[in-house]
């Protein structure tokens, strides 16, 4: 049985974080970028790709806290990217776009998975939002909170939720892990996924509520 | 105008890592509040990412499963209807997106007369009459349950590079094995409408009445008109009626009542006797007509085994202390205090 989602931690450390990355090198980056994306888009995707899948999935796992869903959003930000050609229209910065996408998506999902019985039309719908100055700085509170949350989790239901969500293991699997039924893991699960919903819904509405106003 | 000062790069990071005070928050909210400082925002946080990674992400595989959607969607290899539409940005309207939606409808265009011209050619056919289901195991391990009355179109000469695709119509139920390089797999049906997994055990029904996916395992994501796309957790039902085409979300338990097909037997929870009426022609290929509209509000529950429509209408008969009347294309319900008077 392979594993899907659980990384290899002998594989080398992707190119991606090996660049320099310094502030006098971003308009050059990006100078460099749109002649690429001129030249040949498909190369112009490939690059970014490579530069910012890592960072923007390990962005991404902050709100969703599950790899498969954190590089599925990624992996459709790029999809949506070179499909609806996004990158003629990036006037500012190719970063930027890619980073406020894949939030815009996470909290979509966020939203979604804690609140089930929410009009689906309404979460689907995922144009880009006109935001207020501070909205990207909700983003990171947010993902604190999530964070947060967890860590707060009684041990047993962190882990269990942790197995589950990071580590991609069936129930039966980590009841044989932690030593205790299915049932039971069932259980610390579904208990940690209330605490969050719980925790998270007050947050959810002040960002909810920016985002009618603006 | 205030002025546009710059804020140390330790006070953002610290933000990120949420050890900034309140005080530093108004401070970068203001930074902020200046567009061009967005660029430099952005570039920090992947900055910090970096070095604050949380695992490591298996770059080259997935760069090279979007390599393959890149060059899937220049060329017109299978039809995906929804290829071209996705989610708008601002509604910007630059010369790009004439020349891309003439674009957009000839590849519609193509990949609908490819559906119709070249399935047959194509794809080889899987076929269930009345009262039947079949197993079907394909090339890379999934096995697909064909319930009654349902079709599965299979690629004649194997799965393309990127992506494996089939096409159903009617009800199946996939078990769809997770291969190394995590290629899609991705159910059509006629209609704009598609579910695409990796690895997962889901039963699509795409008939007249609608479309219904019920997730067991993994996770799907359900691509339905014009873009718009729904992704299932475990044990989510959703349906989508024939009528509005909108979806609407219930969550299953037991999930296994939803291919008791598969052993020919029938679920029903709180059915209301028109769908009952509906899942026996569908299963059997028999008419089934309520003669009398108050057999509307009747309801059924409960798991039952038949292998024939006789069966089954003995049982509702008794259940429900109706009377049917059996002809060989039809079961004809009668309440029987109408029938008495």
């Amino acid at each position: 049985m392979t594993q899907p989602f659980t990384p290899n931690p002998k594989e080398t450390v992707p190119e991606i974080r090996l660049l320099p990355d310094e502030d006098t090198t971003v308009m050059n980056q990006e100078e460099f970028l749109r002649k690429l994306f001129e030249q040949d888009p498909q190369k112009g995707c490939e690059h970014l790709f490579r530069r910012y899948y890592a960072n923007l999935c390990n962005h991404a796992i902050r709100f969703v806290y599950a790899k498969d869903i954190a590089e599925e959003i990624v992996a459709e930000v790029f999809a949506n990217f070179w499909q609806n050609r996004i990158f003629e229209r990036i006037t500012v910065s190719y970063q930027a776009y890619l980073y406020k996408a894949v939030r815009y998506r996470a909290y979509n999902y966020l939203k979604y998975e804690l609140n089930r019985s929410a009009d689906l039309e309404s979460v689907i719908q995922l144009s880009e939002p006109s935001m207020p100055p501070d909205a990207q700085l909700h983003y990171n509170e947010l993902a604190h909170k999530v964070e947060n949350l967890i860590q707060g989790l009684p041990p047993q239901s962190r882990k269990a939720f942790q197995l589950n969500r990071i580590e991609g293991k069936k129930y039966a699997e980590i009841a044989e892990e932690l030593d205790i039924s299915v049932s039971a893991v069932e259980r610390l699960i579904s208990r940690a996924l209330a605490k969050l919903r719980q925790g998270l819904k007050g947050e959810w509405l002040i960002v909810f509520f920016i985002n009618l106003l603006f | 105008m205030k002025m546009n000062t710059s804020i140390p790069k330790n006070v953002l990071f610290d933000f990120f890592e949420g050890k900034a005070t309140s005080l530093q928050r108004r401070l970068i909210e203001e930074w902020l509040a200046h567009p061009e400082n967005e660029i430099l925002y952005f570039q920090w946080l992947n900055e910090w990412e970096s070095q604050h990674p949380q695992y490591m992400p298996e770059t080259e595989l997935a760069l090279q499963r979007f390599k393959g959607l890149m060059n899937d969607s220049d060329s017109q290899t299978p039809p995906r209807i929804n290829d071209v539409s996705t989610e708008q940005l601002t509604p910007t309207i630059n010369r790009f997106w004439r020349k891309w939606a003439i674009a957009a409808s000839i590849i519609f265009l193509v990949g609908i007369s490819a559906i119709f011209f070249q399935r047959t050619l194509r794809y080889e056919r899987f076929q269930t009459g009345n009262a039947q289901t079949k197993s079907i195991l394909l090339s890379d391990g999934t096995r697909v349950t064909l319930n009654a009355n349902s079709t599965l179109y299979v690629p004649r000469w194997g799965f393309a590079k990127t992506h494996r695709q089939v096409v159903l119509e009617g009800e199946a139920e996939f078990v769809v094995s997770h291969t190394v390089d995590h290629q899609r797999f991705v159910v059509q049906t006629d209609d704009d409408f598609n579910v695409e997994v990796l690895g997962t055990e889901f039963v699509l029904f795409a008939r007249e009445r609608g479309k219904k996916v019920i997730l067991n395992k993994g996770s799907v994501k359900v691509h339905y008109q014009e873009g718009k796309q729904l992704a299932l957790k475990p044990g989510d039902m959703i349906t989508f009626n024939t009528l509005d085409n909108r979806p609407q979300l219930q969550k299953v338990n037991p999930q296994h009542v939803h291919n008791a097909w598969k052993n020919h037997q029938f679920y029903f929870d709180n059915t209301p006797l028109s769908e009952v009426g509906e899942i026996i022609k569908e299963h059997f290929g028999v008419e089934v007509v309520l003669a009398d509209t108050s057999l509307n509000q009747r309801r059924l529950s409960g798991y039952f085994k038949a292998d024939t429509p006789q069966e089954i209408a003995q049982i509702i008969s008794t259940l429900l202390n109706i009377s049917i009347e059996q002809t060989e294309k039809r079961l004809v319900i009668h309440n029987p205090s109408s029938k008495n008077l």
